[in-house]
């Protein structure tokens, strides 16, 4: 019997992975947008996006702790395979990190659901605004190279029978973790 | 001894309630204004640059003001932002280049006062009422009003639900 990753972990991975999909399908949104109150509204829903996935990142290291599969054989794909999930889980907190010290700097509080405002990260200067949007971009398109990386080592190993993605879009039983 | 002992709490008492305030008399003197729209809970701040005043604002008693800014002035955190406010959906500054404020009614009680009167912005004239405090000569105040009456942000901006209707204005001088 494999042992699985439990259902926490899978439901994790899966949020996040809508979470990291929205936030760079309303980011493509908002920059395709001339000034308008749609631009606005979309970059409002990609700064929320972002903050969720923040919050969620620590649970997400937690679960993803619990529910780690140990390596049993050590081929460069499997080496390989373990420093992209590290980059991920960096990248994970780094790029909305950047985002909201970006739109801090800007003068643009971040505001979730319009209600709560997201404190100030302290030791950003005003004029780094454009520095940190140039490198939110540069970490952002770095986490979507990842993420393809990480999609088709998923897939190869679906193909060659290790079944992983039927697994982790499965409900995980007792017995199997 | 009793009696200095008395005298000193009285100057110190008396210290403590009248702070020292002057009247405000400008005659076209250089305002600042600064404006903020909310957008879903965030604050988007504007300037402008350049604005005058006008009138007799006391420490006690009746007043009157008036604001006249150039709505043309208008600065704020990007340049997209400032050109979508002077465009003819929010200031129509081609059309308008000025915004008044002129008070029907000033009055200042204890250093605190508040100004009822007629904003005009894009032609178009309503009551409104400002609060502010004088003290030294300076003045401080707001005044919140509704974009909505004034047809600030038409057509896809119309909506109050991305820009709310409620515009702060915050001003001294």
């Amino acid at each position: 019997m494999v042992r699985q990753h439990g259902n926490v972990f899978k439901v994790m991975h899966w949020l996040m992975a809508l979470g990291i999909l929205g936030a760079v399908g309303t980011a493509m949104t908002f920059n395709a947008l001339g000034m308008s109150p749609l631009k606005f509204q979309v970059m409002s829903w990609h700064k929320w996006i972002g903050v969720v996935v923040l919050l969620l990142w620590v649970p997400r290291l937690i679960a993803s702790k619990k529910g780690y599969q140990a390596v049993t054989t050590q081929s460069w794909e499997d080496t390989l395979a373990h420093l992209v999930h590290l980059a991920l889980y960096g990248l994970m907190a780094v790029v909305p990190l950047l985002g909201i010290a970006m739109s801090q700097a800007k003068g643009f509080p971040v505001v979730l659901f319009g209600v709560w405002t997201v404190p100030v990260i302290p030791g950003v200067p005003s004029s780094a605004g454009e520095g940190l949007a140039e490198a939110h971009g540069i970490a952002a398109w770095t986490l979507v190279a990842l993420i393809l990386l990480h999609v088709a080592g998923a897939v190869k190993r679906q193909m060659t029978g290790e079944k992983v993605i039927s697994q982790m879009a499965s409900v995980t039983r007792k017995d199997e973790q | 001894m009793k009696f200095a002992m008395f005298s000193v709490v009285a100057v110190a008492l008396s210290a403590l309630s009248a702070p020292s305030m002057a009247a405000a008399v400008p005659q076209n003197q250089k305002i600042a204004v600064n404006m903020t729209l909310t957008q879903m809970g965030v604050p988007l701040k504007g300037s402008f640059q350049h604005a005058q005043v006008s009138g007799v604002i006391p420490d006690q008693g009746a007043g009157n003001v008036i604001v006249t800014l150039m709505t043309n002035s208008l600065g704020g955190v990007t340049q997209d932002a400032i050109d979508a406010g002077k465009s003819a959906s929010w200031l129509n500054t081609q059309k308008y280049p000025t915004a008044t404020f002129k008070s029907t009614s000033l009055n200042v009680n204890g250093g605190k006062g508040s100004a009822q009167g007629q904003l005009t912005i894009k032609g178009i004239t309503k009551p409104a009422i400002a609060s502010f405090t004088v003290q030294n000569g300076k003045v401080q105040g707001q005044l919140t009003f509704d974009r909505t009456q004034f047809q600030l942000g038409t057509e896809e901006w119309a909506s109050t639900t991305v820009i709310a209707a409620p515009v702060k204005i915050d001003f001294s001088f």
